[in-house]
């Protein structure tokens, strides 16, 4: 029987995650890399340490990785249209596929404002993007940030470490308002504006203005006049779905995936930020996970079964973890509860908050500012389902610890004689 | 096959001295606070839990580390400090919750067995702690560990 | 100044107010900490003829330079203050995490001083220090005290000292606790903390204890390490500490008739092996652990979860040897299930278990002989009888009927029950003996006249451990000696109590040290104790010579408050031979007293009725103490 044909289009978290997971299955699967960049993979992540100078090498494997993952590349070629069972590249060539994964990532999400395309706004989702940065650097003393998404965090940490001015436009009361509640961004928020930044909510860029064809200003709906040699988008993603598009897969905000990360065809997988998976916490719901973290469970999952070896069923837990200039800031699952039966346990101390949500007895989400090593167990416990019931003795007030988590213990007797004397 | 330190945890008397065993090497001061191994405490249950990093075949935090500090390997996951820019997905991923992060350097700390030679082994009296090659080296770490804790929680 | 934190925190609860004194170098090395520097501080602080309950006496907390790090035996501190039941020298060691964790705030050592004016308790987190009110915490016993504090500061990993309803109720022999289950016992120390109103301290420290020579102090630490895992009690066999507990070896003493039985009429028990670490692992226990950084866990961890005697749980430890003996062999009682209910009962109340146990030994044998009814105890209070002893600690802790008169201790209890039971009162100074024989075991006979606090077993050595030739040559000590002589031994007790000294001003627990476990580690701690401090000058002549300035400035203080001069005499009933036993019909006359007295005297450097004199205190470099024994005002 013909080894079968992996087809992997992308290069990047959920790309290499869904690799290692097919070669851990399959050694003898011919497998084929894809992707539009034309150079080894590295990691987006480290694109704000690329601009700030403090990384020169965003390399994510080793030299001679693909050789050892026995993968053929196709770098700096697009793919650009799915057949039956080929994909066809920009330069006319088809390549032949027995199970085809689509992981083309996202894009930054552009407003529609007037002179957002002047030279001089940017977003930061590549390399490229990144050199750009850097070199638009000499002279400039002042950047505003649009949009209090993921991103503005580490490009914010990134330009204060280069001198500049830097200030925030939330169009939303508060930083991070997708991942935060309004307690843990205040936090946040506070640690900024001590370092310095300026931060404006409730606004929006209503024009970017220019001279000598580069930006100089930006002007908000609030009247304020921002001035601006850099401006840098951090608005949002937005998948990108027109491959997906062009082979009739079901796609929405993303391309629709099952638990197996199986589109609506089922021998072609998605995985990553172009991805809609299932929410593991809200059935029925799919969402973007629109994270490194998550692309690299989904290309795993992916990868698994494509290969033949599906994992458990994957649901989206949303999931990230950040530092800006000095305050850590996790968030796991649900930032609300979805009705009356839940409740919220707060347990602030020292510079640390925590923040639990509870929803039918279960764990569904959590904020931590300040010391996040009880990120790990909590999403462990999230992900498991626990009831908070079935433990008698946890108590999610206290610090979360992996013994609490492990097997329950076997009780010993209950407090049975009062050896209290009565005072 | 390779050796790891394993942890039996009805051995163990609560004693900490695991804990200041690391720190003292790790950072040339006493101060548990700062150890890669930490004894949990639940004395109502009279349970006494060390926890280190699993060094786990398959790690979690070296698959999702974004910045290559995370290098898996045979019995160890290593950690490149020079490359770790502090993000603390690793601290995310792992379920153990065995990775701490050092404020002052801004990277993560987690056990490295000392190069082989593990300083918490050798302080630990009552043998809680043995580096050796594990009977179920063949098994995920974690599920080593989850058999031992089985085994205290029947004692 | 590397191993100490450099500084004490001193306390004044009358004008609630703290403030940190720095602890100069030359001083640590003259005193060390523990029982030397706690000695120092109540003899410079604490007036003449104070009141022991009253706002002036110090209530001192000292731990030592080891503390903190893993030296072995290193999580120990000693709680010191005039005591209550003596109005000597008060002391009592204890073990657990608050030594550690108090060096990582970033103190030495703590003194106390006043009295608030309301129930309070202290809060240490690092460097910042409060007082508190404590009225919800009244009665309250050592882990409810400790639940209930950590909840109210947010911090779930303090360690906590506190007292019990005994302390606040000011029983003489009430003690003070520490982390759920250890005690300070002895003197009556936690009856001072009630007195000053402070119910608890409860510490948490995140900062860290540095070492002068890292590898140095690491290398001693492991060769020290090495001995106590090689030794066979303190290692790992199946008769060890670890694995039997100090109750180990009970039957043993049984058979050497040294088993205190009966209020000390007899020194063998037929039901020895139901109360000993055999008859507790066949039974209540399930399990051991440690102090921090002790490598031997003797704690016993018992649980009882129903019978008549049901209540014991992990987080209160279980019975050590002198608890099974002082409410075990000492009252006839042979139900561990019940000595373990009791034991639980003295950590809640905060009471020494040697001394409740011998006031209900000593109630019993009033009830007895009728210096006691039935109608003044409320019920009959018979040999052996588990149930009464239950009830009898209640009513002690509480002071309520017949409790009142025995919470005052067996000294004073005797003398207001007058009628001769001053016969029947086995103490020495008002502190009742550790449970061991001295009639089997004449040097310790020595020591327990002479210590400073009162009878004391950990003062100086056990002669079963000196009987080979050549077993302490580290002291001098080599020529074999029978346990049933008194003579001659002088000069071996001082040698050991002096090293012994030492060991309680580093301080680290005794069972890691020569005196007490016979372990040969001298060597290894001096290293320790070099590498941690940086004085790699300091030699075993200079440790000995700390430890005998220690033990002179407790003495001195003994004598000051006794009005000049101590009352070395031993009770009377070590006078009269024991009833059965391999050690029946030995006694300790007076005429074998006397001599054996002033040979420890002359060999101490002090005069005839056991005085420091100002030449020897001189010689230690404390001369100006003997300023305040010139007449001994009271």
């Amino acid at each position: 029987m013909p080894e079968k044909q992996f087809v992997l289009i992308g290069n990047s978290a959920a790309s290499l995650a869904a690799l290692e997971a097919i070669r851990r299955c399959d050694q003898t699967a011919s497998i084929t890399l894809v992707a539009d960049e034309p150079m080894p993979a590295y990691s987006r992540v480290l694109l704000p340490y690329f601009v700030s100078g403090e990384r020169a090498d965003l390399t994510i494997r080793p030299t001679g990785y693909y050789q050892r993952m026995n993968a053929k590349t196709l770098l700096g070629r697009r793919a650009v249209r799915i057949e039956k069972n080929t994909v066809l590249l920009d330069d006319g060539s088809a390549l032949g596929f027995d199970r085809l994964l689509i992981a083309t990532g996202s894009r930054a999400a552009v407003p529609a404002v007037e002179g957002i395309d002047t030279p001089g706004v940017f977003a930061l989702k590549s390399i490229a993007d990144a050199e750009r940065i850097r070199d638009s650097l000499p002279g400039a003393r002042n950047a505003v940030i649009l949009g209090g998404g993921l991103i503005c965090l580490l490009v914010v940490r990134a330009l204060h470490r280069l001198g500049l001015n830097v200030t925030l436009l939330i169009s939303s009361n508060r930083v991070l308002s997708r991942m935060l509640d309004a307690e843990s961004a205040l936090r946040v928020q506070r640690q900024l504006t001590e370092a310095g930044v300026r931060i404006e909510t409730r606004t929006d860029a209503a024009r970017i203005l220019a001279k000598d064809g580069r930006v100089r200003a930006v002007a908000t709906t609030t009247g304020l006049e921002l001035p601006a040699d850099l401006i840098i988008l951090a608005k949002g993603i937005r998948a990108n779905t027109d491959l997906a598009g062009t082979g009739g897969l079901a796609v929405s905000r993303g391309v629709e995936v099952n638990g197996h990360l199986q589109t609506s065809r089922p021998d072609v997988y998605s995985a990553g930020d172009c991805t809609e998976a299932p929410d593991l916490l809200l059935p029925g719901k799919r969402t973007i996970g629109g994270t490194w973290f998550e692309a690299v469970w989904q290309g795993e999952a992916a990868g698994a079964a494509m290969a033949g070896a599906p994992q458990p069923s994957y649901g989206v837990l949303k999931m990230n973890v950040m530092e800006t200039l000095g305050a850590a800031v996790a968030s796991i699952g649900l930032t609300e509860i979805p009705d009356q039966d839940g409740r919220t346990i707060v347990r602030a101390h020292n510079e640390s908050y925590r923040k639990l949500l509870v929803w039918r007895d279960r764990i569904v989400g959590a904020v931590l500012v300040g010391d996040v090593s009880e990120a790990g167990p909590i999403a462990s416990l999230i992900r498991r389902g626990i009831t908070l019931s079935e433990f008698a003795r946890f108590d999610p007030s206290q610090p979360i610890r992996y013994p609490d988590l492990a097997l329950p213990w076997r009780p010993l007797p209950k407090r049975s004689l009062e050896v209290q004397p009565a005072v | 096959m390779s050796r790891m330190i394993v942890v039996d945890p009805v051995k163990c008397t609560n004693c900490h001295m695991c804990e200041l065993a690391c720190s003292l090497v790790t950072t040339g001061a006493f101060t548990p606070g700062k150890s890669r191994i930490r004894v949990h405490a639940f004395p109502a249950d009279f349970k006494h839990i060390p926890l280190t990093c699993f060094q786990c075949a398959s790690a979690p935090c070296a698959r999702v580390c974004p910045a290559g500090a995370l290098l898996q390997g045979e019995g160890l996951v290593r950690f490149v400090k020079e490359a770790c820019i502090g993000c603390r997905m690793c601290m995310l991923a792992c379920p153990f919750g065995v990775i701490a992060f050092d404020e002052p350097t801004g990277v993560i700390s987690k056990c490295d067995t000392c190069g082989g030679d593990p300083e918490c082994v050798k302080f630990c009296a009552p043998k809680a702690l043995e580096f050796r090659e594990s009977a179920l080296a063949e098994a995920p770490k974690g599920r080593d560990f989850a058999r031992r804790v089985a085994d205290a929680a029947k004692a | 100044m590397h191993g100490y934190r450099g500084q004490l925190l001193r306390v004044d609860l009358s004008a609630g107010k703290s403030w940190t004194e720095p602890l100069e170098e030359s001083r640590a090395r003259r005193y060390l900490g523990g029982r030397g520097l706690g000695a120092r501080i109540l003899m410079d602080e604490v007036p003449v003829g104070c009141d022991a309950l009253g706002a002036d006496n110090r209530l001192v907390f000292a731990m030592g330079p080891l503390a903190g790090t893993f030296a072995p035996g290193s999580g120990r501190f000693v709680v010191l203050g005039k005591s209550p039941a003596t109005n000597g020298f008060g002391e009592a060691y204890t073990g657990g995490s608050v030594a550690h964790e108090l060096k990582y705030a970033g103190y030495d050592g703590i003194v106390v001083q006043g009295k608030a004016s309301e129930k309070v308790y202290l809060a240490i987190i690092n460097d910042k220090v409060e007082i508190r009110p404590a009225a919800r915490l009244a009665g309250q016993g050592t882990l409810d005290t400790e639940e209930k504090i950590k909840a109210e500061l947010n911090e779930p990993d303090a360690r906590i000292i506190s007292i019990g309803l005994a302390g606040e109720k000011a029983v003489r022999f009430a003690c003070v606790m520490n982390d759920t289950d250890r005690a300070a016992g002895r003197t009556g120390l936690g009856a001072v903390m009630g007195a000053k109103n402070l119910k608890a301290i409860a510490i948490r420290g995140t900062g860290k204890v540095t070492v002068a020579d890292p590898k140095a102090f690491r290398e001693s630490s492991l060769a020290n390490l090495a001995k106590i895992k090689k030794h066979p009690w303190l290692g790992d066999s199946p008769g060890s500490a670890g694995a039997l507990g100090t109750a180990g070896g009970v039957e043993d003493l049984s058979s050497m008739g040294i088993l205190p039985t009966r209020n000390w009429e007899t020194g063998t028990w037929e039901y020895a092996d139901r109360i000993s670490g055999m008859g507790m692992k066949k039974t209540i226990l399930i399990g051991h652990r440690a102090c921090q950084s002790c490598p031997v866990g003797c704690t016993r961890v018992v649980q009882v979860a129903d019978g008549p005697f049901a209540g014991a749980r992990p987080e209160y430890g279980g019975p050590e040897y002198e608890t099974v003996a002082s409410l075990g062999s000492l009252c006839e009682n042979n139900n561990i299930e019940s000595i373990a209910l009791l034991n639980q009962k003295c950590n809640v109340y905060g009471l020494d278990t040697i001394s409740a146990g011998t006031m209900i030994a000593f109630a019993m044998e009033c009830f007895e002989k009728g210096l006691l009814t039935e109608r003044e105890i409320g019920f009959p209070l018979r040999w052996g009888d588990a149930s009464a002893m239950v009830r009898l600690l209640d009513m002690i802790a509480r002071r309520e009927g017949v409790g009142d008169l025995l919470a005052e201790g067996t000294r004073r209890a005797a003398a207001k029950i007058g009628k001769g039971a001053a016969d029947l009162a086995v103490e020495v100074k008002g502190l009742e003996l550790g449970m061991h024989e001295p009639r089997g075991k004449k040097g310790l006979a020595l020591s327990y006249a002479t210590a400073p606090r009162g009878a004391d077993h950990m003062e100086g050595f056990h002669d079963p451990m000196v009987a080979a030739p050549n077993a302490w040559p580290e002291l001098g000590i080599v020529k074999p000696m029978d346990r049933f002589t008194l003579a001659d031994k002088a000069d071996a007790v001082r040698l050991a109590e002096d090293y012994n000294s030492f060991i309680n001003s580093l301080p680290i627990c005794s069972f890691m040290s020569l005196p007490i476990a016979g372990i040969h580690n001298t060597k290894e701690i001096t290293g320790m104790l070099a590498a941690a401090t940086g004085w790699t000058d300091i030699s075993f002549e200079e440790e000995m010579a700390i430890g005998e300035r220690a033990y002179n400035l407790a003495r001195a203080f003994t004598v000051r408050e006794s009005g000049g001069t101590a009352d070395d005499r031993l009770p009377a009933k070590l006078s009269r031979s024991l009833l059965g036993g391999a050690s029946k019909d030995q006694v300790i006359a007076d005429a074998e007293l006397a001599p054996a007295l002033q040979a420890y005297y002359r060999g101490r450097g002090w005069n005839d009725t056991g005085t420091p004199t100002q030449a020897k205190l001189a010689s230690l470099g404390i001369g100006d103490v003997a300023q305040q024994l010139k007449g001994g005002s009271r």
